[in-house]
């Protein structure tokens, strides 16, 4: 005879609770190192972020860097003036007036009367002016000469000469100036600074141009 | 579920990392892009302010007044050097004001591969006006002399293929509008030899890696290739030189009497001067400068 209660002869059956056997315990371990393994790359490419990230700022620091030194490139090249017969960078040598101003000059600096002859001759100014600007022949016309700090030379043009050799002084970012064209004077300065990429390996150099002519050129006669 | 929970926010956290990382990464990259194609816009000035002050250029903003605006005037046969070659100054078989001269045929500036002057396009100023989106004939402005250019490096560009000039760097620049005021700073059409005036440069600078392949300084290309480059960067600057009459060979000296330099010649008389020269037109200062946005 079947019972329609079997609990009250058999007593109350519980499912067993699940223990830990051996397939348990691998996924406990796997998930551990799979947590450590997660946890270490999440790591290095927080390293490698970050080391981008600092190649970066330095990246930007040296073009901001080269864009100041461009700016007082472009100061050097409205303070360069002609005053006692000779080119300069400071302002002090000539009573703090610059080219850009109107009364730059008081006495002429194209001609000047001989104390001995009495006869008008040229300045030094007007001199300098056309030092080696040769003939304006069209082929001559771009002047690729690149200007070296160790190559100033007034002999070649000493309206030049003072402001390439300060622009060199200036900052060792210049990494050559280029005279471009004579007449007007108008430079190529190439500025350069290399950033070096750390722990990443290697470099890269920031490549900045600057085109300058100094306001003093315009004063020639020429 | 709780290592799966713990991946995904790891996963998470990491791509929020990169993602900001990145971010920045794409930010500084622009604005060292955007400095570089400012850099490009300055330098093209200096080039174009300074093809205006090459000997052969100085007469082609100005003339005298009574002419009025014409060929004779603005490129004055009478002053023209028949080659493209001009004595230096302190030759004694020179005249004294032939660097004063245009130069004949537009072989001034403009070139062939091989050298020889392109006879093609005579220099020559030409006005414009400020481009912007409701302008349409942005290039043109006010026309004066069948629009021929003013100079290879500094004319306005009209769809010859020769828009933008290459500066080296991956930076181009192409001028974009000049235009002419007098001392009063209302609109001229030529700089007048008894006063000063101001000429306004716009010019564009693009800095655009991508254009540069087996490109030297000098070169130039098309608008429309650099414009259609997502990857370029493009600054607009416009700067205002005062423009100063003087007479050739003798500096800056008088205008109309008042003194912009140290010689006695005055630019509205240079002919009775002891050594006849004529008058030219030097670009001197910079007296204002704007930056804007335009539309690519």
């Amino acid at each position: 005879m079947r019972l329609s209660r079997p609990w009250l002869t058999q007593g109350l059956r519980f499912k067993q609770p699940p223990v830990p056997d051996s397939f348990s315990l691998l996924e406990t371990v796997l998930a551990a190192v799979l947590l450590v393994v997660t946890t270490l790359s999440t790591y290095s490419l927080f390293q490698v972020n970050m080391n981008v990230s600092k190649f970066s700022h330095e990246l930007d620091a040296a073009d901001r860097e080269l864009s100041a030194n461009m700016q007082e490139i472009r100061l050097l090249g409205a303070r360069l003036n002609w005053c006692n017969d000779t080119a300069s960078v400071s302002p002090a040598d000539c009573g703090q007036v610059l080219p850009l101003t109107q009364s730059y000059y008081s006495k002429s600096l194209i001609k000047k009367t001989d104390a001995t002859t009495g006869v008008d001759v040229d300045t030094e100014f007007a001199k300098a002016c056309k030092k080696d600007v040769g003939l304006y022949q069209f082929p001559d016309r771009f002047y690729f000469e690149i200007l070296s700090k160790d190559d100033v030379n007034a002999s070649k043009d000493p309206l030049l000469t003072v402001l390439v050799k300060a622009i060199f002084e200036y900052t060792s970012n210049v990494k050559r100036i280029v005279l471009l064209e004579k007449t007007t004077r108008r430079l190529l300065i190439e500025l350069e600074k290399s950033v070096s990429k750390g722990e990443l390996g290697g470099s890269r150099k920031v490549t900045r141009y600057l085109y300058l002519v100094p306001e003093v050129a315009k004063w020639c006669p020429s | 579920m709780v290592i799966f929970l713990l991946v995904l926010s790891i996963l998470t956290t990491t791509l929020a990392l990169t993602s900001r990382t990145t971010g920045g990464l794409y930010a500084q990259s622009y604005q060292s892009k955007l400095r570089l194609a400012k850099d490009a816009a300055e330098n093209g000035l200096v080039v174009v302010a300074s093809e205006f002050n090459y000997p052969g250029n100085r007469r082609v903003i100005g003339g005298d007044e009574g002419y009025g605006i014409n060929n004779l005037d603005v490129n004055p046969t009478s002053s023209m050097w028949g080659s493209n070659e001009i004595p230096p100054l302190s030759s004694s078989t020179d005249y004294p004001n032939k660097p004063c001269y245009v130069y004949n045929r537009g072989g001034a500036i403009r070139e062939e591969n091989d050298g020889s002057p392109n006879e093609e396009y005579n220099i020559i100023y030409k006005a414009s006006v400020v481009p912007n989106r409701e302008n349409d004939n942005r290039f043109d402005g006010l026309s004066l002399n069948n629009g021929r250019h003013t100079s290879w490096f500094a004319s306005i560009a009209q769809g010859q293929g020769n828009d933008f000039h290459y500066l080296g760097n991956n930076q181009f620049y192409r001028p974009i509008a000049l235009r002419l005021y007098n001392s009063n700073h209302t609109i001229a059409g030529i700089a007048v030899e008894d006063d000063v005036s101001y000429l306004t440069v716009a010019v564009e600078g693009f800095y655009s890696p991508r254009q540069t392949l087996n490109k030297k300084r000098g070169d130039i290309i098309a608008y429309d290739d650099v414009s259609g480059d997502k990857n370029s960067v493009k600054y607009t600057l416009q700067k205002e030189f005062q423009v100063v009459p003087r007479c050739c060979s003798k500096g800056f000296g008088k205008v109309n009497g008042k003194s912009y330099g140290p010689s006695s010649a005055d630019s509205n008389s240079c002919l009775a001067t002891t050594i006849n020269t004529t008058t030219e037109w030097i670009l001197r200062s910079v007296s204002r400068t704007s930056a804007f946005n335009s539309a690519p």
